[in-house]
């Protein structure tokens, strides 16, 4: 009979530790001054950067906008088709990228379903930075919509009932009572979805491409710049995490009025 | 304001719930039944929450739901003060923002210094001024019941629904409240249902008793009147006063 041993549980639980912080610890060693200074004057940084924050702000709006009154929907339907909706949001966490950067091209790309209609009205998606907007709306707002569903769900319904009963209609009862009490798990859940769409790659290398300017976001500037020289890449992830961490700060900073209130 | 009678007629028919209630409701009412007899639907259905399968509420001329003329009045319109069971107070609002939440909306909408003004007004009415500036969270049982009182009747509601209001007090602020509820259904004049357990309850308000079992209205009657002939074996031992407990077999456990 094998008994778990404390000893062998504590190293492995240790290395995989050890390979998160490996990681990070050699991007923030390795890095030197003068990479630093490079990656700054490099002429696909600013664009990349500015790209990256365009566009995951703009897909971060449509998520809320879209993502709020979906979650109200399926945190209170007890339906097939809110049952079913919610089996289907796990759908662009479990497909790879890749897959889901080819079924937007062949969903909007000049022969695709979409595409053929939208070309015959002149509009072409794929390899615009409309295109790197659409695969990071597709592959971050389900960690949005979920964790909304979640915080919702924890808002008791007696409340709802109760502001109904006092004048509220359905949407002011929601404006008013349940979005502020699950104001913390939106935050959450946003903070989530914005860094997934600021490290969104396969798909948008797939349906956007790597157009300095217009598609290059800061990954695939990475990507770009790998290719010839490691340290300038190295100091384009520092600036690439800088960000991620500073937008999750951000975030968070913005909804703690509403958690303290609601605590 | 005019006393209107409350005439609910309402059916549920669903998988393992089947509910027919007719209740002519003039003043104070209490309903009393045991769990899962259907009170809190019943309740639930006059505030236009919950949606029944079929049957007719209104209120004097005022129609609030006819399944078969396809009219069912949303919760906001029927001004009715609902307490539900736990109070239902907003957490992130302060005691007298809860209170005057009911005069931001519809046709009770007040300005901002009008709603302060009013829910001060109320709350002072039953006793919970000193409470204004609190969180439901810093509350007692007791505390939190008046000021969920308060909410609901700032609207000056037609219809008063109190769910099971004292179920959730210890024994001390049970009889505080009972005192304070009883005088406030006596001044009342519209209908008002009380939903209870507990037959000392019954005994204050001094109204008559509408017994809840199985989805049906067993008994229906004064307290008296149910005591001297009790319909059902519950109706026997919620009226029974006088009985002392039955002896246990086993003596009760020593505490901790």
């Amino acid at each position: 009979m094998i008994r778990p041993i404390p000893a062998l549980g504590a190293v492995l639980a240790g290395s995989l530790v050890g390979l998160y912080l490996l990681p990070l610890a050699a991007l923030v060693l390795s890095v030197t001054g003068g990479d630093i200074s490079r990656a700054v004057a490099h002429p696909a940084l600013a664009p990349a950067l500015a790209l990256s924050l365009r566009t995951s702000a703009v897909a971060m709006a449509a998520t809320v906008a879209a993502g709020l009154p979906l979650a109200l929907y399926l945190a209170r339907s007890r339906g097939r088709v809110a049952r079913l909706l919610l089996a289907l949001l796990d759908l662009p966490i479990v497909l790879p990228p890749a897959v889901v950067g080819v079924a937007l091209l062949a969903a909007f790309g000049r022969g695709g379903w979409l595409g053929a209609w939208l070309s015959s009205l002149g509009i072409h998606v794929p390899f615009t930075a409309l295109a790197v907007v659409l695969a990071q709306v597709v592959v971050a707002s389900p960690f949005f919509v979920k964790a909304a569903v979640s915080a919702i769900r924890s808002v008791p319904n007696d409340l709802v009932d109760v502001a109904r009963t006092l004048g509220a209609s359905r949407t002011a009862a929601a404006v008013q009572i349940v979005l502020p009490l699950a104001a913390g798990g939106l935050a959450t859940g946003l903070g989530l979805a914005w860094a997934r769409a600021l490290g969104e790659f396969g798909a948008t290398l797939i349906f956007a491409g790597n157009l300095p300017g217009t598609t290059q976001t800061l990954p695939l500037a990475i990507y770009t710049v790998l290719e010839g020289d490691l340290s300038l890449a190295i100091a384009f992830s520092l600036a690439a995490a800088l960000t991620a961490v500073v937008l999750l700060a951000l975030v968070r900073a913005g909804a703690a009025p509403w958690t303290r209130r609601a605590a | 304001m005019t006393s209107d009678v409350l005439d609910v007629h309402v059916t549920f028919a669903r998988r393992g719930f089947d509910l027919d209630v007719r209740l002519r409701v003039t003043g104070p009412l209490v309903l009393v039944g045991p769990n899962g007899a259907g009170k809190t639907s019943f309740v639930r259905a006059v505030a236009g929450i919950l949606r029944p399968d079929g049957g007719r509420i209104a209120l004097g001329d005022t129609v609030l739901y006819d399944e078969d003329a396809h009219v069912c009045v949303p919760p906001e319109t029927r001004r009715v003060g609902y307490v539900p069971q736990g109070f239902g107070l907003f957490p992130h609002l302060s005691v007298l923002e809860n209170v005057a939440y009911g005069l931001r909306h519809g046709s009770a909408r007040l300005d901002a210094a009008q709603r302060t003004e009013r829910a001060r007004a109320v709350l002072e009415a039953h006793g919970a001024l000193h409470l204004a500036d609190r969180r439901p969270a810093d509350l007692s049982g007791g505390e939190a019941q008046r000021v969920a009182l308060a909410r609901a009747l700032v609207i000056e509601p037609a219809i008063l629904l109190l769910d099971e209001p004292l179920a959730a007090l210890d024994a001390a602020a049970r009889r505080s409240m009972r005192t304070h509820l009883s005088a406030l259904v006596g001044k009342r004049s519209g209908p008002t249902i009380f939903v209870s357990h507990d037959v000392r309850d019954a005994a204050a308000m001094d109204a008559p008793c509408a017994v809840l079992e199985g989805g049906r209205i067993v008994q229906y009657g004064n307290l008296e009147d149910l005591r001297a002939a009790p319909a059902t074996p519950f109706v026997a031992e919620f009226t029974d006063l006088g009985t002392p407990p039955p002896i246990r077999d086993a003596p009760p456990r020593p505490r901790a």
